[in-house]
């Protein structure tokens, strides 16, 4: 038979003082920890999902990333005839030279600037990335020193909303395009023709190519054919796997995170120690009480330690509510790869908010135990002489 | 010549529960003379507490007059009470009240503190109360390796410490058993009739009453005459007239 | 009285020794992790203390440190007014022997680099091995200790974004500024990529007074603004300050969470005192009807949370000044570099909030306690 939850949940009424000093502890651990876990959420999916699985990306062999790499016009015009690259609907094939200029751009009220990626596609370039969306305005026109700009990038800095005037390289490029290219790499970008980036910048080498291929199969083949071409000194890697290696591991966040949130819950749990000892000795005689009346050491632990483990629940649940707030609040960081800024969205996802919750309880039960072990320890006639 | 410690005139004290008025006190015509051991009686809720409170300078009245040692209690501003209470008013209560953490010596120093008494010299004061009640073997227990008895003892110890004139007892025997009760009271008996302090006692125990002078009755916040108190079997009288003993013991 | 009433105070805060132990012990892990998230702050701020007075300045590319500049602008620079000493810089990146041994290390033109730096001292002759000797290398005390060298200890570097491993050897050590950096010769980076290798990450100038910054970076800029190559001029504050830029919004996440964090000790503090003043209500009254005043038992309850607290605060904040003034660390993140130590103005910071603390946690019921009307109290009483 165990003791009603109901009369639990009167005393934490009662001592609303003490519930709610030591439930808002647990509030601030749970809610700190859940918006770090967001942040590294948030930080991995933005990379996660780049790519198309048949899309391949062809760069100058030995370099680290797209930046570094070059690759000649020549090396475009053999490509587009190997064996295995699809077709797009105009019967052409289906890649698009691409070239990649780093330039500082200042983000919203502050002075120092940030290295954004500009990104110059070939005709089929659109086309290759499946996740692309024009949200507002239009596509750019080519040779006509005209951009599109990612939605993140264009809330994140300056000169960068739809109509405005951006400066990079030698002059003004007009932003007539607003775009989403799902939660991909792309998201941190803007987009314009290469040809027209190529010139800007005096560049006569495209930086990489990215190529679609048949199928699977194909994949081997054009790599075969990529690698042993003794003209080409290029390497192929699939779309996908070149993000995957590029991903900005979220782990130094989540180690970062998963101390403080340690740290935090100690802290946490001892307060709950405190307040559930008191309670503890408070009601000493009424637990003496009901153990005469015939409720046995466990009905009064689990009673217990039930009423920490509520302590602990009402103050998750504040905790993961304010956590929300930052559900979807953009940020960024930079890719030390490539040096271009990332921008991506705080990700309170289900599972972490269930996790932040079974956090909570999990406190309030670490708080409740001992104290609830040293209540049912005691015997009847000690309990009930207690004042 | 008769001084009076203590002089009440239509002395009046209404709580405010709410909206709701309740008159603690009403209309208190009191007159309590230097060396009296007045034992204050009445049922719960009579006003004997409230009467002691206002007496003591802890409660301010509504209205009326009070004057204690020749004060004007009332209007007394809350720091110069708080000085007047430490050095002319001991207070002993039901439960005892002493500071768990603090040696029976400690706790009886306590009042000290508040005077510029230097370490040795409170060390003097404080051993001659201990003394009198006579715990100076126990001064380094602490309340918890004390009987109740012995608790209270130290209770008045450091009441009477810094020698007030007046002192104030709030049930003293509440909490004890008889044994117990009767040393007390008879140490409370001591003080008043060896060194001349004014007592004022509050007691539910009629056997208690029988230690005093002089015994009042409250009832329903307004003081009894005198007369009356002599008419009811069930009271507690002045130990004066072999009548009233007599009478006293037949009701038993 | 306070010294009287001291024993009061110190045998309450020893009255429930479980609830004190659970308390301070709360305070100081929650006030450790608090010293280090101000500490973080600060150094995410100013990385080197003393950097934001330094008269050194970086030259980089206007576009972007990943770009570079060609190696005759060295000279040209060097004509600027109020440029006292030039020196080229390359990033290297490398480690030694384990990927965690990271540490900044740079190819420098060793003729100007202590000129440069300013504050450093070197002995001569070392000085002079370094610029002898092609693959010398000098390191900085900091960096000396941490790894335990020894002058003439051959150090490779490997896994540098730059496709060799250089063979150093260390002819030098230098105390004073920045000792936690690793600097060989550009001329053997030159080498070991070919022989005309014309890429310049940084330009590392010295200025002849540090309040010559504006114009001479003005000036510099100005004589490359119409070339291929145009550059920018900023502090060296101002230079680390953008990596730690290019990292996010990293300040405001340290903000936040450092809140939370101050506030949780408040809160654990707050809970324990919460408690014990209610349970000592009834004594509070009873000193009050002794004569004690309001203010005594302001000042007994008010203290103990002090105690509480301040001894929380001398195990939490001194804890983390001890560990990371042993620690040294030097590195925040990828290109982040800064002095990740217990500042002298962080550790007062630290201690000012316990004090805050302390007082917020108790101020509100030790103010109830102490003027409750008497008579209202003692009713609690017996």
């Amino acid at each position: 038979m165990a003791i009603p939850i109901k009369y639990n949940w009167r005393n934490l009424v009662v001592r609303r003082t003490t519930t709610i000093l030591t439930a808002f502890s647990i509030t601030l651990t749970v809610a700190v920890s859940v918006v770090l876990m967001a942040l590294a959420n948030g930080l991995e999916t933005s990379l996660s999902t780049t790519g198309h699985p048949l899309n391949v990306m062809i760069m100058r062999e030995g370099s680290q990333a797209e930046g570094f790499s070059s690759v000649s016009r020549e090396g475009v015009r053999i490509i587009k005839d190997l064996d295995g690259i699809a077709k797009d609907d105009r019967g052409e094939p289906f890649v698009s030279p691409e070239s990649i200029v780093l330039t500082s751009l200042l983000r919203e009220g502050r002075t120092q600037g940030s290295n954004v990626t500009i990104r110059g596609l070939g005709p089929d370039g659109v086309a290759l990335r499946p996740d692309f969306k024009i949200v507002q305005g239009r596509m750019f026109r080519f040779g006509l020193r005209e951009v599109i700009v990612s939605r993140r990038i264009s809330q994140r800095f300056q000169n960068c909303r739809l109509g405005d005037r951006l400066k990079f390289g030698r002059g003004y490029w007009n932003v007539v395009g607003i775009f989403n290219a799902g939660t991909s790499a792309y998201n941190s970008e803007i987009w314009t023709d290469v040809e027209g980036l190529m010139s800007e910048f005096r560049r006569d080498q495209y930086n990489d190519v990215l190529a679609r291929v048949t199928s699977a199969d194909a994949a081997v083949r054009v790599r075969d054919q990529v690698t042993t071409d003794q003209r080409l000194h290029l390497k192929p890697v699939m779309e996908r796997d070149y993000f995957a290696s590029q991903m900005q591991t979220a782990t130094p966040i989540r180690i970062f995170g998963g101390l403080i949130a340690v740290l935090m819950a100690v802290g946490a749990s001892f307060a709950a120690m405190n307040t559930m000892y008191a309670a503890v000795a408070r009601r000493s005689r009424e637990m003496g009480t009901l153990r005469a009346l015939g409720f046995s050491r466990a009905s009064v632990l689990f009673s217990f330690v039930v009423e920490s483990m509520l302590i602990g629940a009402l103050g998750g649940a504040l905790g993961c509510l304010m956590s929300l707030a930052i559900n979807g609040v953009t940020t960024g960081t930079t890719n030390f790869t490539s040096f271009g800024e990332m921008a991506f969205d705080f990700r309170v996802s289900p599972e972490l908010l269930a996790a932040g919750m079974a956090f909570a309880v999990f406190m309030g039960l670490v708080g409740g135990f001992f104290p609830a072990w040293r209540s049912a320890r005691q015997s009847v006639v000690n309990a009930l002489r207690s004042s | 010549m008769v001084k009076p410690i203590i002089e009440t005139h239509g002395l009046s004290r209404i709580f405010h529960r709410g909206a709701v008025e309740v008159p603690a006190l009403e209309n208190v015509d009191l007159q309590v003379n230097e060396g009296e051991f007045l034992c204050l009686m009445g049922p719960s809720g009579s006003g004997k507490t409230t009467l002691l409170n206002l007496i003591a300078g802890i409660d301010q009245p509504t209205s009326g007059e009070l004057r204690v040692l020749g004060e004007d209690v009332a209007s007394m501003g809350e720091d110069r009470l708080a000085a007047w209470r430490n050095a002319h008013v001991g207070f002993v209560f039901q439960t005892f009240n002493l500071i768990p953490v603090l040696t029976a010596f400690e706790n009886v120093e306590m009042p000290l503190l508040l005077t510029r008494l230097s370490a040795s010299e409170r060390k003097k004061h404080v051993l001659v109360a201990l003394e009198l009640v006579g715990l100076q073997d126990r001064s380094d227990h602490y309340p918890r390796q004390l009987s109740g008895g012995q608790e209270q003892r130290v209770a008045i110890a450091r009441a009477i410490v810094t020698d007030p004139t007046l002192i104030i007892a709030d049930e003293p025997t509440g909490d004890l058993d008889a044994r117990a009760a009767e040393e007390i009271l008879g140490i409370l008996v001591g003080l008043n009739r060896d060194y001349g302090k004014t007592i004022i006692m509050v007691t539910h125990d009629p056997r208690a009453a029988r230690h005093a002078t002089v015994t009042r009755h409250l009832e329903k916040g307004q003081l009894l005459p005198l007369e009356e108190a002599v008419a009811t079997p069930t009271a507690g009288s002045p130990p004066a007239s072999v009548e009233t003993e007599k009478a006293h013991a037949a009701h038993i | 009285m306070v010294l009287k009433l001291a024993r009061l105070l110190w045998r309450n805060v020893l009255r429930n020794k479980r609830r004190t132990i659970l308390t301070v012990s709360g305070a100081a892990i929650s006030l450790f992790l608090l010293t280090t998230l101000a500490m973080t702050y600060r150094a995410m701020g100013t990385p080197y203390q003393g950097a934001e007075s330094m008269p050194r300045m970086m030259v980089r590319r206007l576009s972007g440190i990943v770009y570079s500049m060609p190696s005759s602008y060295g000279p040209r620079i060097r004509t600027v007014p109020g440029v006292a000493a030039v020196s080229r810089m390359n990033w290297f990146g490398g480690y030694w022997v384990d990927p965690k041994n990271e540490f900044a290390n740079f190819a420098v033109d060793a003729d100007t680099v202590f000129d440069v730096i300013g504050e450093a001292s070197i002995p001569g002759d070392q000085l002079q091995a370094f610029q002898r000797e092609r693959n010398a290398a000098v390191a900085g005390q900091r960096l000396i200790s941490k790894y335990h060298w020894k002058l003439g200890d051959r150090i490779t570097l490997l896994g540098s974004p730059y496709p060799f491993k250089p063979d150093l050897v260390l002819r030098g050590v230098f105390t004073g500024g920045p000792d936690d950096q690793f600097y060989f010769r550009f001329d053997y980076l030159n080498e070991a990529m070919g022989g005309h290798y014309d890429r310049v990450s940084l330009y590392w100038i010295r200025l002849q007074r540090p309040e010559l910054a504006a114009s001479v970076s003005q000036a510099i800029d100005a004589m490359f603004s119409n070339t291929d190559a145009e550059t920018k001029t900023e502090s060296e504050n101002n230079f680390l300050l953008s990596f730690v830029s290019m990292l996010g919004n990293v300040q405001a996440m340290l903000l936040m969470v450092g809140g939370a964090v101050a506030f949780a000790v408040l809160l654990i503090v707050a809970n324990s005192m919460a408690m014990s003043i209610r349970e000592r209500f009834s004594e509070a009254a009873v000193l009050r009807v002794l004569g004690f005043r309001a203010r005594h038992i302001l000042g007994l309850f008010v203290g103990e949370s002090l105690m509480l607290t301040l001894i929380g605060a001398i195990f939490g904040v001194g804890g983390a000044k001890l560990l990371f003034d042993t620690l040294g660390l030097t590195k925040v993140s990828a290109f982040v570099w800064a002095d990740l130590r217990v500042r002298p103005d962080t550790l007062c910071f630290c201690l000012a909030i316990a004090l805050l603390i302390a007082l917020l946690a108790s101020g509100w019921p030790a103010y109830r306690a102490s003027r409750t009307n008497l008579a209202e109290a003692l009713r609690f009483v017996g």
